[in-house]
């Protein structure tokens, strides 16, 4: 039986060796591998080599634990390695790579989203505020 | 969209480094105007050696008492302390390899012929492991807190919808729990190295010691339980030396929690006057470091002498002080003085509880003269 952290898996001919999340867990508790492996294999194949962990459930402390092994990690670039999407966004976060534009682009519209929907709340407030008194005013300025 | 965002104008970002619950709502600047923080240099961003957490750094305390602390604190690897304090400990062998009752398993004792030669080695062996189990636990100052920002980022703010703190450990074998890269990325966008507190947890789950639990045990982290452990203590129970092994095990020797741990033995030795409990222990050495240096050596000094341990331990004692603290009023000029008349030097004039100690010294003076006469007499006798 190969082992994914010393080796064991190999590379398909097409695509290359990638660094990607590798899902393991439970039902309703996810638990991700940072594996390296070939970048159009199936899901549930054996990787090459297990880089790190990610837990996606924050701990008591509000912490979402990330490791990576970084010499192994450099290593594999060296030899092209590529990222896929959610590992670089998460090596980003962690400072590992450069910020992933994803990220920005994420962050942007939970903000837009979140101001869009207090600005709906404090229209609706209004209104209803002046509502018994008066007609109801036209919400857009 | 731009329009729309424009229209509602509180895109809201906190450029200022607080927690995100404090920034919603607060418009301060527009989408566009956010300046470009200039992010490290991928390599070497975060390949940061922790080198500078170490304490061979010069202190930056502003108090003058807090520096001359830290002073004597480094006396303690001076070689000449170090040989007093290993002098202070003794070796008893029969001590030091006592059967003890830490969860290991027992072997059977091995009985052998051997010839001169080779029980000469083997007591040679024997002396080495001495040697090791006595190695004491150094004395350092305790650790500064660490409060390195490493990059700032506020456009990243609010990027998953409950945020949380990202904490990156480097699991690179071979590299040092205190060289290790741990740092946290804020839910305001923050990229700091982590604390100390974060540190010893990502340690210890990637890469546990055995013996260190992962939540310090209670005696460490609630003051009252550590007294109710130590005012029980007893000879057959070693519970002091239990204690401190237990605090060497569980933390690194800069820790403030090993520190206070160690410190609160110290005091309740002091208080019950059990520093033999100690003796031919590694622990003695770093006790007597630490009660010389608070200016506590009174008591442990009357009980050598009470012991009539004069011209060895109470001299040794009496060396220590006036090396830790140059400026003392008993240093003497001469070179060779004798351990009485030092003693009663630094009686006179440096000591606090000069009463007690000079009637005990007094005693012992007097007791010496008895026993020399009494020799004396019997050796006239016989000669005879």
């Amino acid at each position: 039986m190969p082992l994914p952290s010393i080796g064991g898996g190999t590379f398909a001919r097409a695509g290359g060796p990638c660094i990607k999340l590798f899902l393991h867990g439970h039902a309703n508790r996810p638990f991700f591998h940072i594996v390296i492996t070939s970048k159009f294999a199936p899901l549930g194949t054996h990787p090459v080599e297990q880089l790190g962990t990610y837990d996606p459930m924050p701990n008591t402390e509000n912490q979402k634990l990330l490791s990576l092994n970084i010499e192994r990690t450099r290593y594999w670039m060296g030899q092209g390695a590529t990222f896929s999407n959610t590992a670089a966004q998460l090596l980003g976060k962690a400072g590992f790579l450069p910020i992933h534009p994803e990220t920005y682009m994420k962050a942007w519209r939970n903000r837009y989203k979140v101001a869009d929907d207090e600005e709906a709340k404090k229209a609706a407030e209004a209104t209803a505020e002046s509502g018994p008194s008066q007609p109801p005013s036209s919400s857009s300025p | 969209m731009s329009r729309n965002v424009q229209r509602l104008g509180k895109l809201w970002l906190s450029l200022k480094r607080t927690s995100l619950s404090s920034s919603v709502g607060r418009p301060l600047l527009g989408h566009r105007a956010v300046p470009s923080i200039p992010l490290p240099a991928l390599s070497q961003g975060i390949h940061f050696s922790c080198n500078q957490f170490s304490q061979n750094q010069d202190s930056q305390t502003s108090s003058k008492s807090q520096s001359q602390d830290e002073k004597r604190i480094k006396l303690f690897i001076d070689p000449e302390v170090q040989t007093l304090l290993k002098e202070l400990t003794g070796r008893d062998l029969k001590r030091i390899f006592r059967k003890r009752k830490i969860g290991q398993k027992l072997k059977e004792p091995k009985y052998t012929f051997m010839t001169e030669a080779q029980l000469q080695k083997a007591r040679e062996e024997a002396e080495e492991k001495a040697d090791k189990l006595l190695q004491m636990p150094p004395v350092l100052m305790p650790r500064k807190t660490i409060d390195e920002i490493l990059s700032f980022d506020p456009c990243i703010q609010l990027d998953e919808v409950v945020p949380s703190t990202l904490i990156f450990t480097d699991i690179s074998m071979n590299i040092k729990d205190r060289d290790r890269i741990i740092v946290a990325r804020d839910p305001d966008g923050t990229l700091r190295q982590a604390t100390w507190q974060e540190r010893d947890k990502m340690n210890a789950i990637y890469f546990p010691t055995e013996g260190r639990e992962f939540i310090p045990p209670k005696m460490f982290t609630q003051p009252l339980a550590l007294q109710t452990v130590l005012d029980r203590a007893s000879e057959e129970d070693n519970t002091y030396e239990f204690v401190l092994d237990r605090a060497c095990l569980q933390f690194e020797p800069e820790d403030p929690l090993f520190i206070n741990a160690a410190e609160t033995t110290y005091e309740t030795i002091d208080r019950a006057g059990h520093y033999d409990f100690l003796k031919s222990t590694r622990h003695y050495g770093p006790m007597v470091f630490y009660l010389v240096r608070m200016r506590k050596m009174d008591n442990i000094l009357l009980h050598c002498i009470k012991h009539g341990r004069v011209t060895t331990d109470a001299d040794r004692l009496v060396t220590l002080f006036q090396i830790i603290f140059p400026e003392c009023k008993s240093k003497s000029a001469e070179k060779t003085i004798n351990a009485v008349d030092k003693i009663k030097r630094y009686i006179q004039l440096d000591a606090i509880r000069k009463g007690e100690l000079e009637l005990a010294l007094n005693a012992y003076v007097e007791e010496e003269e008895r026993k020399a006469e009494l020799e004396e007499g019997l050796r006239r006798q016989h000669a005879m």
